[in-house]
Parts: structure tokens; sequence; C-alpha cells
């Protein structure tokens, strides 16, 4: 196992299961170690343990959503390039990286890239469209502890969200990399078109051989940073029903233990209006719920070689071979500061440690303003009722 | 290693975050952790803690960049 310290202890990264784990002092202790300087007053700042690294910016697949604004001749960074972000990421001491783009099974060089990040003491991972799976890209992806594929829903769901039908390639794809005897997962983009089928599509993926499904919150960045956001995005009934949802399928799905549901950062601010979950934040915290992590436990290196806070905000004019230097960088700073005083709702929100103001992507499109989640239930009924008493 | 090794206590677990969550564009958690048996959320953390007290040990120490007079990178100097 790694052992990062921290102020409050130190993060573990087994080797015997796929599990980081947060201890504290004593924990540490427990193990014959101290954590020296990092638990001396005056520290410094925590640095990422998961970046997103943007590979290329290549991709045919023409996502009407795409958060990078991908396309066929987009830049492609050399090989030597992401060795020394490689580097970063190892002297920043970041336990998992994953390689996403554009499609980054483009590259005929990513069972290199996988070993490298291997070498340096770091899990890779990685995201496909799982278009173009030829047997030489499938072979290139031993290296990665896991492989997901964007698979969206059957047919006409996936055409839905992403504007053409790639639902059978995703899940050969998918098929595919099971019977090759690797990890895979699904990402599940949800829309107000794909939120209805959610269980069918996570039961799909399942029947199919993925070990995971991770439902991600739709998210106006690139080409989906438009107009047409607010049409797609979650209605606030579907916000609100995410945690019934998720129970359901954990119920349905899950019961055997070898199949898990995820749900992305931005989706934490939903739970506030599920009442058993919002009463019990300790629980969320200690099962490892992250929401915005940005510029904190998470960061992301853009496809120019920028840190970016991640990987849907402007990057950052940190280089990302200097991702060391990250506690100095006056716009991740700004990231983090959020929650030392985030105003109302979030302010008295028992979820406010684990969700941490939710998506401030989302903030800046629909509010123009670095604040509280706007599609957050719990924001929104807080505004209706401000407005409300302002009308009376 | 600056003392004995013992196992941790499951109450010193502060976060245990399962999963490689290998997209690449936001941060996931494991959630159907959260609404699972009282047993199987031990079980869970009682894993953790075994591992914690079998599995050899490297430490990082990325605080070290800027302290390390030499300009060594910090990471596996050993425990």
């Amino acid at each position: 196992m790694i052992v990062r310290f921290e102020r409050w202890g130190a993060w573990v990264k087994l080797e015997s299961q796929p599990a980081i784990v947060a201890l504290d002092r004593e924990g540490v202790r427990a193990l014959g170690l101290d954590g020296g300087p990092a638990w001396l007053d005056g520290a410094g700042v925590s640095g990422p343990i998961e970046v997103h690294m943007a590979v290329t910016a290549r991709c045919g697949a023409g996502c009407e959503g795409c958060y990078l604004d991908a396309r066929p001749d987009g830049v492609e960074p050399p090989r030597e390039t992401l060795l020394g972000e490689l580097d970063a990421l190892h002297d920043a001491g970041v336990f998992t990286v994953a390689f996403g783009g554009g499609e980054p099974t483009t590259r005929d060089d990513l069972d290199v890239l996988a070993e490298a990040a291997r070498e340096r003491g770091i899990t890779p991972v990685l995201t496909t469209s799982g278009l173009g799976l030829t047997e030489a890209r499938l072979e290139r992806l031993r290296g990665f502890a896991q492989v997901n594929v964007s698979y969206d829903g059957a047919s006409e769901t996936y055409a839905r969200v992403r504007g053409f039908d790639g639902a059978a390639a995703a899940e050969r794809a998918i098929e595919r990399i099971a019977r090759a005897g690797m990890r895979v997962g699904v990402n599940v983009v949800l829309t107000r078109e794909s939120f209805p089928h959610v269980r069918e599509t996570v039961a799909r993926a399942r029947d199919l051989g993925a070990c995971e499904a991770q439902l991600l919150r739709y998210k106006p960045a690139g080409r989906a940073a438009s107009l047409d956001y607010l049409a797609r995005r979650l209605t606030l009934d579907q916000a609100r029903a995410l945690g019934p949802t998720l129970r359901e399928l954990t119920h349905t799905l899950c019961a055997g233990g070898d199949f898990h549901v995820r749900i992305d950062c931005a989706l934490v601010a939903f739970l506030s209006a599920d009442a058993e979950l919002a009463n019990d934040p300790a629980r969320l915290a200690r099962f490892g719920v992250f929401g915005c992590e940005a510029g904190g436990a998470l960061a992301a290196f853009t496809v120019d070689g920028r840190v970016a806070p991640c990987s849907f905000a402007f990057a950052t004019d940190l280089r990302a071979t200097d991702l060391a230097d990250h506690a100095d960088d006056a716009a991740l700073t700004r990231w983090r500061a959020y929650l030392d005083s985030p105003p109302e709702p979030c302010a008295s929100c028992s979820l406010r440690g684990v969700c941490k103001g939710g998506c401030k992507v989302v903030a800046a499109h629909v509010d123009g303003a670095h604040g509280p989640d706007p599609e957050c239930p719990r924001v929104a009924s807080f505004r209706e009722e401000s407005r409300r008493g302002n009308a009376s | 290693m600056s003392g004995e090794r013992r196992e941790p206590e499951v109450d010193q677990v502060l976060r245990v975050r399962t999963g490689h969550g290998a997209n690449c564009s936001s941060i996931g958690s494991v959630v159907d952790t959260l609404f699972a048996t009282a047993i199987v959320g031990a079980a869970v953390f009682a894993a953790v803690v075994a591992a914690l007290k079998s599995e050899d040990v490297k430490v990082v120490s990325p605080l070290a960049r800027s302290r390390d007079a030499q300009g060594k990178s910090g990471r596996e100097k050993g425990a």
C-alpha cells in the first residue's frame, strides 16, 4: 500500500483491493508510521489524489454534448509531454490517473502510458466511447485497472444524449472488454431523456459484463455549454428522485456484491432531497462520497498541459508539470475556499462538508457566479421561498 | 517505520473509497454501500483494516518538493 501523509493523518491506497482509505493520526501510528513535517502546524495544502488527464482532443464521434469539444483533427500531445505530466503526478503523490480525451484509444501508445503510470506507483484507468475498438486497441487496454465505456442507454436513449446511435458499438465494447478479462464499467450521462431509462440502462450494462455503473450529471462545458443545456439537464423532480432511484438500483442490481453503482461529484448535491441521506452526512463521509473536490482531491490536466480544477472548469495558468505547486495557485485556492464561508443555503446544509456546494461549473453557466449549485433541490427550494417572501 | 505495527481500530478509519473510479471527467463515489445493511458496511471496513495490517508499506511525501534542498522527488522514501 502507498501512504501519503496529510495534516489529519494519511491517505492510504491499498494494493490488495481497489480502495483508498483515510486514516486519522492514531490509525497511522498503529501502522508504525509518523507523519513528521506533514503533521506540524502550517503544513501544506492537501493535493489531489485523482487527476483526469486529457491525452488527446482527437475524436470522430461528434457527441453533441462533448465537454472538451473534441474533433477528428484535435490536438494530440506527444508521448514525451505526457510522460513529463506523469512525473508531475508522481511528485505530487497522486494515486489515480484517469485517461480521457477526446477518444484516448486513438493513441497507439496507450499501453506505454499505462505502464509508465504504474512504474510511477499511479493506478491508470481510462474512459472510452468504445467506438472503433479494434483488436489492437483492445490489447492496449490491458495495463489499465479499469476501463469505462460511455453508455447512456439503448439505441434511442443513447442517440438522444449524444446525437447519434452508438449504443450497439458501446455494448459490443463492454462485452469484449469483459470477455478479455479486464474490469469494465460504464459511464451513464443523465439527461432528462435518459434518466427515465436509467434502471434498464444499468441492468443492461451489468448483463453485458460491466462491474460498475457511474452515473454522471450532464454539465454545461464544451459543446454542452449552450442554451440547449437548459432543455437537456435533469428536471427538478428528477433531481429530487435521485436518492430513491439509487436505492432501487442498489436493491435490484447490487445485492450480489459484484456490481456497484457510483455517482459523480456533481450529483451529490441532489442527495439533499433525500431525507435519510441528508440526515446522515457522517455515513456519506465515512463511505467516501466526494462532492465538489475541484482544486482539492481532484485536478484535471488539459490537452495543452495546464491544470484545471476539474475537467469541466477553465484551466488555470499552472502548468501540469508544476502540479506540486498547486497550493500556491490562486485559482485553485479560490475553488478550495468555497467551503470556508459558503452563502445560504449551503451554509446551513447538513451535507455541506460532503457536497461542498455542488457543481460550480453549472453555477457559473446558469447563474454567472461561483456560488451555490442552482439545480440542487435545496437551493431551488431556498430561492423559491425567497421569491415568495419578497413578493409578499 | 517509527514503531511497532498493529491493526488500526475501525474508528480510526475516517473514510473508505472503494473501486477504481474509471471516469475521466468527474470524480465518482460508490453509493450502493450507503444503502447496504450494517453487516455489509462493517465487512467493508473489516476488510480494509485487515489489509492495512498486512500490506507492504511505501510512503510518499508530496510536500517534500519544496522542502528537499537537493530537489529530489519525495516519493517512495521508504517507511
